[in-house]
């Protein structure tokens, strides 16, 4: 080999040898997981396993990302606080009811998804029909962050009653529940 | 007694070009600022440099050099101290400003001394490009030492005692200036030059940000670790003499520096052993292109000191240049990257098998960590260790740890891939001057 060219193509071999390497150990794909589309349904949703309430608020989340247009991450990232709602209604260019209606759409769907799965029925399915469509959707997501993973849907009407500054029914036995029956 | 001066003045003042790096995650996590805010403490030095260098050398020449070199390093040396004691980016960058027209007319002054002391500017190329090279080479791993056992603004106070040189000023004339007609530079070197600086300091700079604020390793650890490229390009000088035709050599040192530069925009994880070898291939690269390349822009006769100025010029404008075009890219691959590392890693927390109130309390902790980063990548550690889980879900707790901590670590480190690779097409341009070089030489012969 001419000594003008040794150099520069050991230099080229040394160079695309550990490009190489680095490719095939992952590094062109060595990046954040993407996240799932909400508008699909996850087997989550409805896996027998996971808590109920747990199943309806990421039931939820799903519908309300999906009928958004977001990732259903990062709505519940938007929904951790006051601050965090604001800024991805702005950076949506949505109103804060848009986001609102959204998330009841979501609660509503989530739980159709829960009584078609024979999670919920009877009572506690028009309960929480009934909760989803007319509570406020702000008392609901504290209330469903703030319920223990094997309560009821009593310890969740108990949890939404507890809440200050909710403009909820009292509801002090089940037997009063009856009253939001149609 | 004064040629050490006169070079230990260039080697502080070049040094100055790369020395802040490692301390500019501190300023701008101080000044609350920005990557591309912050940039600009390192831009603004290197611009004006460029800029004053040749006005400075025809300024050297025309007077009396040793009255410039006082003054420029008078103004070099308390602008250092000024820039310890900013209060803000602004100042700091206004201060930098100063003290690289000073660094300039140091580094012009010192060069026509040198030359009139040694006897020709030809014989005084190797001592400032020594200590030049060597300022360059140390400036990261000095400052990284500097911010890490003190702060980012001991990297300026260690330049006041240079006004401890300045009574060498006082001593006789060095001698009259080289005569002989103003030399014409053959503009490729510089070129190459310049591409490569380019790709080199925009890799360093953006290494330095991935090791420090993508990684969360310490400033110490950091320089450590960058100061890969001058070992390896201290170790493989002796290659130079065994890689044939010096222009083959440097053309061989662009490919090694380019790849280099690529291997590290496709990092296959976030270890700062990964970064050894490209760095190891990056700093062979320099051995064998830069001394061929410097001798080829400033080789030869050059009694004004022309082609020193155009060269140092040309090395200072590649700099700005490629922090100029890669710190913006950088800004929006952390931003969007933040955002993806963020959703993947609320999707594990979502679907981690724990109870709602541990997923509800490590939310609103990570939340707080998210707030606390202001915009930079965030640390998830101390919102793990915020909340105790319940015994029967330690493992999982442990596993959603570790796979939040990979997700977080690969926005990271992907928000620096194409940052990286657009470094590696600075140098992947300067084959171009290089072989045009090589191709006249050979034709010449």
């Amino acid at each position: 080999m001419p000594p003008r060219l040794r150099a520069p193509l050991i230099a080229f071999a040394a160079s695309i040898g550990l490009i190489g390497v680095y490719l095939a150990f992952g590094g062109a794909s060595y990046d954040p997981a993407k996240v799932a589309d909400p508008c699909e349904q996850r087997a989550s949703a409805t896996d027998p396993n996971r808590p109920l309430f747990e199943s309806i608020a990421l039931s939820a989340l799903d519908g309300a990302a999906c009928d958004l247009g977001v990732t259903r991450e990062e709505l519940a990232i938007a929904l951790t606080d006051e601050d965090s709602t604001q800024q991805f209604a702005e950076a949506h260019d949505i109103s804060e009811d848009d986001i609102e209606d959204a998330v009841r759409a979501g609660l509503i769907r989530a739980v159709d998804d829960a009584a078609a799965a024979g999670r919920i029925d009877g009572l506690d399915e028009t309960l929480l029909r009934q909760l989803a469509e007319h509570a406020p959707v702000g008392a609901l997501i504290a209330a469903l962050q703030a319920i223990s993973d094997d309560d009821s849907v009593q310890g969740l009407l108990q949890q939404l009653s507890g809440l200050q500054d909710v403009k909820v029914p009292s509801l002090p036995s089940l037997d009063d529940l009856n009253n939001l029956l149609p | 007694m004064r040629v050490p001066a006169l070079a230990l003045s260039v080697g502080v003042v070049l040094a100055d070009s790369s020395i802040v790096t490692l301390g500019l995650p501190d300023v701008m996590q101080e000044f609350d600022g920005t990557v591309f805010g912050v940039s600009w403490v390192l831009t603004a030095f290197n611009l004006v440099l460029a800029l004053a260098i040749i006005p400075a050398v025809r300024f050297a020449r025309t007077t009396a050099p040793q009255r410039g070199w006082a003054i420029g390093l008078a103004v070099f040396s308390i602008a250092s101290a000024l820039c310890a004691s900013a209060g803000s980016e602004a100042i700091l960058i206004a201060t930098r400003v100063v003290q690289a027209l000073g660094g300039a007319l140091t580094v012009a002054c010192a060069i026509e001394m040198l030359a009139r002391l040694r006897g020709s500017h030809e014989r005084a190329v190797p001592v400032w490009a020594a200590a030049g090279t060597i300022g360059v080479s140390v400036g990261p791993a000095a400052g990284g030492l500097l911010t890490e056992l003190l702060s980012w603004q001991a990297i300026f106070w260690v330049q006041l005692p240079m006004l401890l040189l300045l009574p060498l000023a006082a001593m006789r004339s060095p001698g009259p200036p080289e005569p002989g007609p103003e030399g014409q530079a053959d503009l490729r070197p510089e070129v190459a030059l310049a591409l490569l600086s380019a790709g080199l300091t925009a890799a360093l700079f953006l290494l330095v940000v991935l090791l420090t604020e993508g990684w969360a390793l310490s400033p110490l650890a950091a320089a450590a670790t960058v100061s890969a490229i001058p070992i390896a390009a201290y170790a493989a000088r002796w290659l130079i003499h065994r890689a044939g035709p010096p222009l083959s050599a440097a053309l061989a040192g662009g490919i090694a520096v380019t790849g280099g530069l690529a291997a590290l925009g496709v990092l296959p994880g976030a270890s700062w052993a990964l970064t050894l070898q490209p760095q190891i291939l990056i700093g062979v690269g320099l051995a064998l292109a830069l001394p061929v390349l410097t001798l080829a822009a400033v080789g030869g006769h050059d009694p004004h000191g022309k082609r020193a100025a155009t060269t140092i010029a040309a090395r200072h404008a590649g700099i700005v240049v490629g922090i100029v075009a890669l710190a913006p890219v950088l800004s929006w691959q952390l931003d969007t990257q933040r955002e993806r590392a963020q959703d993947s890693s609320a999707a594990l927390l979502l679907d981690a098998e724990i109870p709602t109130e541990t997923k509800v309390a490590l939310g609103e902790a990570i939340a707080e960590q998210i707030s606390k980063a202001d915009g930079r990548l965030p640390q998830v550690a101390p919102a793990f260790d915020a909340v105790t889980p319940p015994a029967e879900n330690a493992e999982a707790y442990d596993e959603l740890e570790a796979d939040v901590q990979d997700q977080i670590e690969r926005g990271a480190t992907n928000a620096f891939s194409l940052p990286f690779l657009g470094a590696a097409a600075f140098a992947l341009l300067s084959l171009i001057p290089i072989a045009r070089l090589r191709a006249t030489n050979e034709r010449d012969l």
